[in-house]
C-alpha cells in the first residue's frame, strides 16, 4: 500500500538572482514499511526535497505538485495541520544532533516534549516512556543519561537521542537527512545498523538521504539519484547498483576510492562542478557535464523512461548505451 | 638506501584543560602517546583513525605548528623541535600543509596571487629558485587553474577549485614533504576524485611526498604507498597499503573495513564494535582498544602491547596479532 | 571527519561586498543616520567660515529672545545667537569625538592585536589593565585630570581617550582571538609567518569591520560624555562654544525660557541617534549572514 505518493514535486527558492527551481518535478512512492534512499551531490536537492515534506522550506520558497500522505496533500496544509503531520506522522532526524538539541536542557525533557505535546503524557508517565525511549535506541545508562545534557554525550549518543524524540510518536515515516555525516566510520555502523533495525522493528517507513553511495546501498530498498534537482534515476536498490545507466549516476560511482583498487588505476572524474541553481541547463540539468550531451538534452527535458524492471532512468541516450 | 623525509621519535602531545574546579587540577589530555613515523622519499604514508585518534595533532607536531610534550621530528635528518624561530621559519620551504577546509584556510580578502605567494615571503631571496611571479605562476598551473585566475578573490571559486589553490600554496616553494589534513573530506564526490587524481598527479610530476591524514581508507589507499592506523595516540598498525588491505592484522584495523559502507554490497548489519571511542583523559595500563576489542583477552588490560614485527614490513600492537 | 559545508561564508561575504552599496541604500534606519551626521558634520564646516551671527558675541539688548527671522533659534541669556552656537558647538563636538576615538582605537586596537597574538600572560596583563581602566568612569578621570592641570578641553579628550582604550582593546581581542582560530591563519603559520605580519596581513583586515562599527558608537558616546563634562564645568571652557555647557548654562532659565534647553539637548540627542544607527546599520550590512537574507 502506498503511505506517501510524490507526484511532479517542484520547489523554487529565492536565490540572489531571482527564483530558481531547486527541485524539479520530482515524483517517487514510498510504501507502508518501505525503505528509500536519495543520493546525491550538495546542491542536488535532496535537502530540499526533504524539507517539503515536511513544510519546513525557508521563507519566500514555492511548492508546486502533489506530496500526498494517505490521501492527504501535505502541500495544501496550513501551519497548525502541518504540525500534527511533524513528529506525529514524519519524524526527521539532522546531520548534526548538536544544533538539533537544545544545549540549555536535559535530554529527558526534551524527549518527554513531544510525549506531553502529541500524546498527552505527564509525569511519571512520560519519564518511564523516555527510559523505555532511550533504552530501545540503545543509550548507555539511560537511567542515569536521561539527566545530561547534550554537550555531555558524544555525537553518536546525541544521534541516539535524536533518533529516540523521532521515535517518541509513533511516526509513520522517518525522515533522516545524512544522519551520519558528522559521525566516526565505526560510530556510522551502529547508528545506521539501529535505524535498520528500527524500520524494521516498528514497520515505519525511512526516507534516507545521504551523499554516500555505500551508506545508502548498504540500507535501503529503494534508491533516488538525484542531480540539478530532479531524479536522475531510480530503482531498487539491487537493480540500480547492478546497473547503473545514468551517466551521472556512473559517473558518481567511478568517482568514488575504493581500497583494495588496482593500483595505478585512475579515478573517473566528472568534469567541472555543481552549477548554481540559477546557471542549471534547461532542460537535462546534467547536460553541461555530460560526455554524451547532444543537442536534444539542451532542449528537451528527458522523461523517467523504464530500463527494466523496478528501474528507470531519465537520460535521453541511454538506449543507445549498447551501441557506443 | 633512500632518504629520509620524515622521521618522528616517541613524539606525544598532552594538553591539560582548564580546571574546572578551584580545588581540582585541570585534566590533561592524552592527545599523542609516543609515535614513531619514518616515510622514505617518494613514498607517501597514509594516516587513518576516528576522531580522537591523534591524526590532526600528529599533523600539527609534523608541521611544527605545535610544541610536542615529548619527542622529535625529522624532516630531512633536521631535528625541527631543536631549531630557532628564525631557522624554523626557512626550514618550512621544505614542508608545507593543506587543510581540511577549502572556504577556511584561505583568507577571504586575499587575492590568488598573494595567498598562493604567501610561503614564498617567509623565504630570503637566496633561497627562491626562481622569481616570484614565475613560482607562483608554476604552482598554479601544475593545480590545473589558470593565470588569470591569481587577480581573483578566493569567493569566486568552488570548494575544490579552493583546494586546488590550498595545494598550489603548499607546492609553491617545491617542499619535499606535503602534510595534508583531510584535503578531501569536505568536498563532494565527483570533485573530491579530481583533488585525489591531482595529488597523484604532483606527486609523479614533482616527486612530492606526502603525509595524507584521512578518516576514509579508500583515500588513503589510493593516494598512499603506506598506510598507519592509529587509536587513541598510537598507531596501531603500519604497513604497506597492500598488506594492510589484504591482511589487516590489528583487531582494529579489520572493524574499520568492516564499518566501511560498500557500494552494492546489499543490506548487512555492519556494526562489530560496541561503544564508543575510549576517553583521551585516560591513560591506559594495558591495550587501549581493550574495551572496545571483539577479541580481548584478560592479558590484554594487563600489559600493553609494544608495535612490533609481525611479517615483513608489517607492524601492529596487537598480542594476538 | 567528514562534513559537508552547507553553507559557504565566504561566498556570502562576496555578495556582501559586491552589492553594499545597493544594500545600504534600501536600509533606511542606517540612512537615516548617515543624514543626520551628516548634517552634524555639515554645520560644523559650515561654521569654520559662516555662522548666522557670531557665536559668541554678547548683545545684551538681544537676550531671551524667542526665535525670529533673524534668529532662528532665538538668543541666549546674553544675546548670543542659538543656532550659530550650535553650529560652532558642533565643531567641538566633532573634535572632541574624533581626536578621543582616534587615541583610542590607535592604543586600543594595538594592544588588543598584541593580546590576541601572544595570548598567555601578555594577555592577561592588558586585559587587568583594561578591567582597571574601566572600573575608573570617564568622568572620574576628567575630575582628577582637571585637579591636576585644571580645566580644559584636552582634559575631557585625553579623559576620553583613555576610556576608549579599554573599550577598543576588548573588542580586537575578542574579534582577534576568533581570527587566529582559523584555518588560514594557521595556513600563514605554516608559511612561515611571523605574529607580526599575520597581525598586519590577515588579522586586522579582517576585523576591520569591528572596527568601524566600534568607532561610530563610540563616537556617540564621546559626544555624549563630551557634553556631560562641559555641563559639569570640567570640558569645553568658556567663550568655546559647546553644546554641554549650552545645557549648563540655560538651566537658571529652564522654568521661564525653556525653548533654549531644547536646542543643545535636540543637537545632542540627533547627532547621537544619527552615529548609532550609523554603527548599527554598517553591523547589519556588514554582517554575511544577514546580507544573505536580504
Amino acid at each position: 500500500m502506498t503511505l506517501l505518493s510524490v507526484r511532479d514535486l517542484t520547489v523554487e527558492l529565492q536565490t540572489s538572482r531571482g527564483m530558481a527551481a531547486a527541485v524539479r518535478g520530482v515524483s517517487f512512492d514510498l510504501e507502508k514499511g518501505g525503505t528509500l534512499g536519495i543520493v546525491g551531490e550538495s546542491g542536488c536537492g535532496k535537502s530540499i526535497t526533504a524539507l517539503s515534506l515536511l513544510g519546513l522550506l525557508p521563507d519566500g520558497a514555492r511548492a508546486t505538485g502533489r506530496v500526498d500522505l494517505d490521501g492527504t496533500d501535505l502541500l495544501s496544509l496550513d501551519e497548525d495541520d502541518l504540525c500534527h503531520v511533524r513528529g506525529n506522522r514524519i519524524a526527521m532526524i539532522f546531520q548534526e544532533p548538536m544544533t538539533s538539541l537544545n544545549p540549555v536542557h536535559r535530554i529527558g525533557r526534551q524527549i518527554a516534549e513531544p510525549l506531553r505535546l502529541h500524546r498527552g503524557l505527564g509525569g511519571a508517565g512520560a519519564r518511564e516512556e523516555v527510559l523505555r525511549l532511550l533504552h530501545r535506541v540503545g543509550l548507555p545508562d539511560p537511567a542515569r543519561r536521561i539527566n545530561a545534557y547534550p554537550h555531555q554525550l558524544s555525537g553518536g549518543q546525541r544521534q541516539r537521542v535524536m533518533i529516540a524524540m523521532a521515535l517518541s510518536c509513533a511516526p509513520d515515516i522517518l525522515l533522516a537527512d545524512e544522519p551520519t555525516t558528522a559521525l566516526d566510520v565505526t560510530i556510522q555502523g551502529q547508528i545506521l545498523d539501529l535505524i535498520n533495525e528500527l524500520v524494521e522493528d516498528t514497520g515505519m517507513g525511512l526516507i534516507l538521504i545521504s551523499h554516500d553511495l555505500g551508506v545508502i546501498s548498504e540500507s535501503v530498498d529503494n534508491v533516488a539519484v538525484m542531480y540539478g534537482g530532479a531524479i536522475v534515476e531510480q530503482g531498487t536498490t539491487d537493480r540500480l547498483f547492478a546497473d547503473l545507466v545514468h551517466p551521472y549516476s556512473q559517473g558518481l560511482f567511478a568517482a568514488v576510492p575504493r581500497p583494495g583498487a588496482v593500483r595505478g588505476a585512475r579515478l573517473q572524474t566528472i568534469a567541472g562542478t555543481v552549477p548554481e541553481l540559477a546557471d542549471l541547463p534547461p532542460a537535462c540539468t546534467f547536460a553541461d557535464r555530460c560526455a554524451k550531451a547532444s543537442p536534444v538534452c539542451w532542449r528537451e527535458t528527458p522523461a523517467m523512461t523504464a530500463f527494466g524492471p523496478g528501474h528507470a532512468a531519465a537520460c535521453h541516450h541511454h538506449e543507445r548505451r549498447g551501441d557506443a | 638506501m633512500r632518504d629520509t623525509v620524515l622521521r618522528t621519535e616517541g613524539l606525544s602531545r598532552h594538553f591539560v584543560l582548564p580546571r574546572e574546579s578551584l580545588f581540582r587540577p585541570g585534566e590533561t589530555v592524552y592527545a599523542l602517546n609516543g609515535v614513531d613515523l619514518n616515510i622514505e622519499a617518494g613514498r607517501s604514508l597514509g594516516v587513518v583513525g576516528e576522531s580522537g585518534c591523534g591524526k590532526s595533532t600528529l599533523a600539527r607536531l609534523c608541521m611544527m605548528l605545535d610544541k610536542p610534550t615529548a619527542g622529535r621530528v625529522e624532516v630531512l635528518g633536521q631535528d625541527l623541535t631543536k631549531l630557532s624561530a628564525r631557522e624554523l621559519r626557512r626550514a618550512r620551504a621544505r614542508f608545507q600543509m593543506v587543510f581540511q577546509d577549502p572556504y577556511g584556510s584561505l583568507d577571504p580578502r586575499h587575492k590568488v596571487r598573494r595567498i598562493v605567494g604567501e610561503t614564498l615571503d617567509a623565504l630570503s631571496a637566496a633561497d627562491r629558485m626562481t622569481t616570484r611571479d614565475e613560482a607562483i605562476a608554476r604552482a598554479i598551473d601544475a593545480v590545473g587553474l589558470r593565470t588569470n585566475d591569481l587577480d581573483k578573490y578566493p569567493h569566486e571559486f568552488s570548494g575544490g577549485q579552493r583546494q586546488r589553490i590550498a595545494i598550489a600554496r603548499a607546492l609553491v616553494t617545491r617542499p619535499a614533504l606535503i602534510v595534508a589534513d583531510e584535503p578531501v573530506s569536505a568536498l563532494d564526490v565527483s570533485v573530491q576524485a579530481q583533488v585525489l587524481n591531482l595529488m597523484q598527479d604532483l606527486q609523479r610530476d614533482f616527486g612530492v611526498t606526502y603525509m595524507l591524514i584521512s578518516h576514509d581508507l579508500g583515500v588513503v589507499d589510493y593516494v598512499c604507498d603506506d598506510v598507519a592506523v592509529m587509536y587513541l595516540g598510537l598507531v596501531v598498525e603500519h604497513t604497506s597499503r597492500a598488506q594492510l588491505f589484504a591482511r589487516p592484522a590489528h583487531p582494529y584495523t579489520q572493524a574499520l573495513f568492516e564499518a566501511m559502507p560498500r557500494i552494492g554490497a546489499g543490506r548487512r548489519k555492519r556494526a562489530v564494535l560496541q561503544g564508543n571511542i575510549g576517553s583521551q583523559t585516560k591513560q591506559h595500563s594495558g591495550c587501549a582498544f581493550a574495551d572496545r576489542c571483539p577479541r580481548v583477552q584478560s592479558r590484554c588490560v594487563r600489559e600493553k602491547p609494544d608495535l612490533r614485527k609481525i611479517d615483513n614490513g608489517h607492524m601492529a600492537s596487537c598480542h594476538f596479532a | 571527519m567528514a562534513r559537508m559545508t552547507s553553507i559557504d561564508p565566504e561566498h556570502a561575504q562576496g555578495a556582501a561586498d559586491l552589492g553594499f552599496v545597493h544594500r545600504a541604500l534600501r536600509h533606511r534606519s542606517f540612512m537615516i543616520g548617515l543624514v543626520l551626521t551628516g548634517t552634524m558634520i555639515f554645520l560644523a564646516l559650515l561654521s569654520l567660515i559662516w555662522t548666522p551671527h557670531s557665536a559668541t558675541e554678547i548683545v545684551i539688548a538681544q537676550r531671551l529672545k524667542p526665535p525670529s527671522l533673524s534668529h532662528w533659534f532665538g538668543t541666549d541669556q546674553f544675546g548670543r545667537d542659538i543656532l550659530s552656537m550650535i553650529m560652532a558647538g558642533a565643531q567641538t563636538s566633532i573634535v572632541v569625538g574624533l581626536i578621543a576615538v582616534s587615541l583610542g582605537a590607535a592604543v586600543g586596537i594595538s594592544l588588543g592585536l598584541w593580546a590576541a597574538a601572544r595570548r598567555g600572560w601578555t594577555e592577561d596583563v592588558i586585559m587587568r589593565l583594561s578591567d582597571l581602566n574601566m572600573a575608573f568612569p570617564v568622568i572620574l578621570i576628567a575630575i582628577l585630570l582637571t585637579a591636576g592641570w585644571g580645566p580644559g578641553i584636552t582634559n575631557a579628550i585625553i579623559a576620553l581617550g583613555i576610556y576608549n582604550i579599554s573599550v577598543f582593546a576588548r573588542q580586537v581581542r575578542g574579534a582577534g582571538i576568533a581570527m587566529w582560530e582559523r584555518e588560514f591563519i594557521l595556513a600563514a603559520r605554516a608559511a612561515g609567518k611571523g605574529d607580526l605580519s599575520i597581525t598586519v596581513a590577515h588579522v586586522l583586515p579582517n576585523i576591520v569591520s569591528v572596527i568601524v562599527v566600534q568607532a561610530t558608537i563610540s563616537f556617540a558616546i564621546a559626544i555624549l560624555a563630551e557634553a556631560a563634562l562641559s555641563y559639569l564645568g570640567v570640558g569645553s571652557q568658556p567663550p568655546n562654544p559647546s553644546w554641554g555647557r549650552m545645557l549648563s548654562e540655560s538651566q537658571s532659565y529652564i522654568f521661564f525660557k525653556p525653548v533654549i534647553a531644547v536646542w543643545p539637548g535636540l543637537a545632542i540627542v540627533l547627532s547621537v541617534l544619527g552615529l548609532n544607527l550609523i554603527g548599527d546599520g554598517l553591523r547589519d550590512l556588514v554582517d554575511p549572514r544577514l546580507a544573505r537574507q536580504r
